[in-house]
């Protein structure tokens, strides 16, 4: 299809037909999914009519439960009921403190088990099962499937976690239109890109974690210059503060997982309740635990939490010190995640940017929403230009000698971005190489998050320091990595290319994805049939239709070959031979690799000239 | 290729490719057009990151023509180096920071000037010399940044 939107980027392919696309913000504490609607975004409401679904799924003896029928297992059956799963993500058991979950978590080699009921299951499809949720209700209220969606992340995720979440989507049965960082889908919404060019903050404070992101607008174009952030500051550090200060004249430990609950409620209650009041006062009594009589002021909870208000504080300086900028250059302050609806916290940013903050859309929802435009253009519904040029928040690097990180990527790099070093071997003879690849800002290994290793073997017999292994690193659109490595030195060239898998493998994807369908074998294979079969005859229709515009960027053998590889395609089509279309689909892709290749050349000389054309017309 | 450049032009230009070439524009596309438009976009964006720094260009520049890529840098300026490093360990205060700071600016102009003569007479030799001592004190007023903003945010 995009053969013919070169010439005329950001065009919808089949203009008359609008394609169902949502953006999800795929939160901590809650979890939101919108999609545009008659021109407007809008965020999608669940059968009890609210916005916000919880972001917790309960496992229960029989069934299993999601958002708010989840919420209420909370205090039912803690045990087997997984809440904050986005922190687990890509995580390792050791990355996180199991004390802060009512479900028992265990681990090892760089995965995190989650105990229940119904046996041990994984961060990545607990996730699957919010995401999945989503979807449905997406395609209740849109009343169509959806084409796929834009899902949202921290800023500061790193490849572990931006390859889980994928995972949890592909999992859930969502096509990934593009994984966006969660402030940058705030400035679509709030249009920053239409109406003003300047740079702007984005602080962005939801229950788990928190992010700075400095983006620049220019001409209908994002480019983030710095994030920074923590992936382990939110709200609910808030409440534990709140906690703390209830708990402080007891002095006595929590007795039970529900009086726990309790309290945890009770204190974010009384944080939002700070919101509108000046002072919150209790009066409550707990079983085994006493009476807690307390009166909670402004200020006070402001000097209490100070120390994470200049946190977050101390991160806008990070990253305006990164971006090379003062406060005097900021144009604007955009507010995102409902803890920033805590006056305390207003106020201090504002205090330090010396600026009205913008807050005038739902904090809540201004992820979500900003997302399904970004998803709507990305569908081609819109003849919008805008484009989004994301970075890469993390250091790319792989080990060395002594432990040592070598920089391949450094942070904040343009994506798409592909860079490579050269290393060599250390001992005589030695023919293969461990490559460590890490991720973080630290000089030292143990200080980086390790995201994979792999070994390139097949180096031939040396001296030690006579080999030459070229390793690149490649980070696509959606920030995340694939690695190759290449010997040099005596002209054959070994590759390999490895994804790094952060515990889960590809087949236990695979496995999980399989077990989501419930439907009988034979369905499943003449369900793939079709589907085979419409992408080939898709790929036939675009390559005709490009062969009819582009015609002259081949010459005669090339065109007859496409043309024989076409004819192969069609007969195969009309067989129900599955293996036999997928063979001549993947001839007919190899066939017309230069054709694109001659084609994107093409278009980047449109594109130049266009502009020229456009000065003329004015 | 000439080593001054019209920023906005450039800027311009490589907002028109990526617009062309950018996997977003590709979501829908064959798996063959996807990898070509990933494969452009990255090189797009490699090729504006080169020639938007005036180090990476000026780098760029020579190797197209000159077969070194490393040239060893005259004692004199070596001895500078040691001296303004030495400085900067005992600098305390900002003021004095910021002071060196302003010099090491003022350097860095003059040596980006005798850059851009050289490469305009295609003296590629004497531009790798400007260009070694140009990383050197670009770095180096990186670190000062560094340094000073620390200092305000202990």
């Amino acid at each position: 299809m995009a053969l013919l939107q070169i010439s005329e980027p950001g065009k919808g392919t089949l203009p008359h037909e609008h394609r169902l696309a949502v953006g999800i913000d795929l939160g901590t504490t809650n979890s939101l999914i919108a999609s545009v609607i008659s021109g407007k975004a809008t965020i999608l409401e669940d059968t009890s009519q609210t916005p916000i679904i919880p972001s917790i799924v309960h496992y229960g003896e029989q069934d299993i439960l999601v958002g708010h029928e989840a919420e209420k297992m909370q205090l039912l059956d803690p045990k087997n009921t997984v809440a904050s799963v986005k922190r687990l993500m890509g995580k390792d058991i050791k990355d996180i403190n199991p004390n802060d979950f009512t479900v028992q978590l265990g681990g090892g080699d760089g995965t995190i088990s989650i105990h229940t009921q119904q046996g041990i299951k994984n961060p990545v499809e607990t996730s699957a099962l919010i995401l999945k949720n989503l979807k449905e209700l997406s395609e209740k209220r849109l009343g169509g499937e959806i084409i796929g969606a834009v899902i949202t992340v921290p800023a500061y995720f790193d490849d572990a976690q931006r390859q889980a979440t994928k995972d949890a989507a592909k999992i859930a049965g969502i096509n990934v239109l593009r994984l966006i960082n969660e402030p940058t889908a705030a400035a679509v919404a709030y249009g920053l890109d239409k109406k003003v060019e300047g740079n702007f903050v984005i602080y962005d404070l939801g229950g788990g974690t928190f992010d700075i992101s400095i983006l620049r607008l220019e001409k209908g174009l994002f480019e983030v210059l710095a994030t920074h952030g923590d992936s382990a500051l939110g709200g609910d550090d808030f409440d534990h503060i709140v906690e703390q200060w209830m708990m402080e004249d007891l002095n006595t430990e929590i007795p039970d997982i529900k009086t726990k609950q309790l309290i945890k409620n009770l204190s974010r209650k009384i944080k939002e309740g700070l919101t509108e009041k000046g002072e919150i006062s209790i009066d409550q009594t707990f079983a085994d635990l006493g009476t807690i009589k307390k009166t909670l002021s402004r200020e006070k909870f402001a000097s209490l939490s100070a120390g994470l208000t200049n946190k977050t504080i101390t991160c806008i300086k990070q990253a305006l010190h990164d971006a090379n900028l003062t406060t005097k250059d900021i144009t604007g302050v955009v507010m995102v995640g409902g803890s920033t609806r805590m006056p305390i916290i207003q106020f201090a940013v504002e205090k330090f940017v010396g600026m009205p903050l913008l807050n005038n859309i739902n904090p809540d929802e201004v992820v979500a929403l900003g997302a399904a435009e970004q998803a709507n253009i990305l569908a081609g519904n819109t003849n919008d230009e805008l484009l989004l040029l994301d970075v890469i928040p993390l250091s790319l690097g792989i080990e060395t000698m002594g432990d040592i990180v070598e920089r391949i990527i450094p942070r904040n790099s343009t994506l798409p971005v592909a860079m490579g070093q050269e290393f060599t071997t250390y001992q005589d003879g030695q023919t293969g190489m461990v490559i460590h690849v890490v991720q973080g800002e630290r000089d030292l290994v143990k200080d980086c998050r390790s995201l994979g290793k792999f070994t390139l073997k097949g180096i031939p017999p040396m001296v030690a320091g006579a080999a030459k292994i070229r390793v690149t690193f490649q980070v696509d659109a959606d920030g995340l990595l694939s690695v190759k490595a290449k010997e040099l030195s005596t002209g054959i060239e070994s590759s390999i290319e490895v994804k790094p898998s952060y515990g889960l493998e590809d087949k236990h994807i695979q496995q999980m994805l399989e077990s989501s369908f419930s439907s009988a074998e034979e369905d499943k294979e003449s369900r793939a049939l079709a589907e085979i079969r419409v992408d080939g005859k898709q790929i036939i229709a675009m390559i005709e239709s490009a062969l009819e515009q582009d015609k002259n960027l081949l010459n005669q053998d090339e065109i007859d070959h496409i043309y024989a590889t076409v004819h192969e395609l069609t007969e195969a089509l009309a067989s129900s031979d599955r293996g036999l279309i997928e063979e001549k689909t993947k001839l007919l892709n190899e066939a017309t690799a230069t054709f694109a290749a001659r084609r994107m050349d093409n278009s980047i000389s449109k594109a130049l000239t266009g502009k020229t054309i456009n000065t003329l017309e004015f | 290729m000439a080593y001054l450049i019209d920023s906005d032009s450039l800027n311009k230009n490589y907002r028109l490719i990526q617009k062309s070439v950018h996997p977003d524009r590709f979501i829908s596309a064959t798996e063959v057009e996807k990898q070509q438009s990933l494969i452009k976009s990255t090189q797009v964006n490699d090729a504006y990151q080169t020639l938007k720094d005036p180090v990476k260009r000026a780098a760029y520049l020579i190797r197209l023509h000159y077969d070194q890529d490393e040239t060893s840098l005259p004692p004199e300026f070596l001895m500078q180096q040691m001296e303004w490093e030495e400085e900067l360990e005992e600098c305390s205060d900002e003021p004095k920071m910021q002071s060196l700071f302003n010099r090491i600016d003022e350097e860095k102009k003059t040596i980006e000037d005798c850059l851009q003569t050289a490469l305009n007479k295609k003296d590629w030799g004497l531009s790798l010399g400007m260009l070694g001592k140009l990383k050197f004190l670009t770095s180096l007023s990186i670190k000062i940044q560094q340094k000073i903003f620390l200092m305000d945010n202990p």
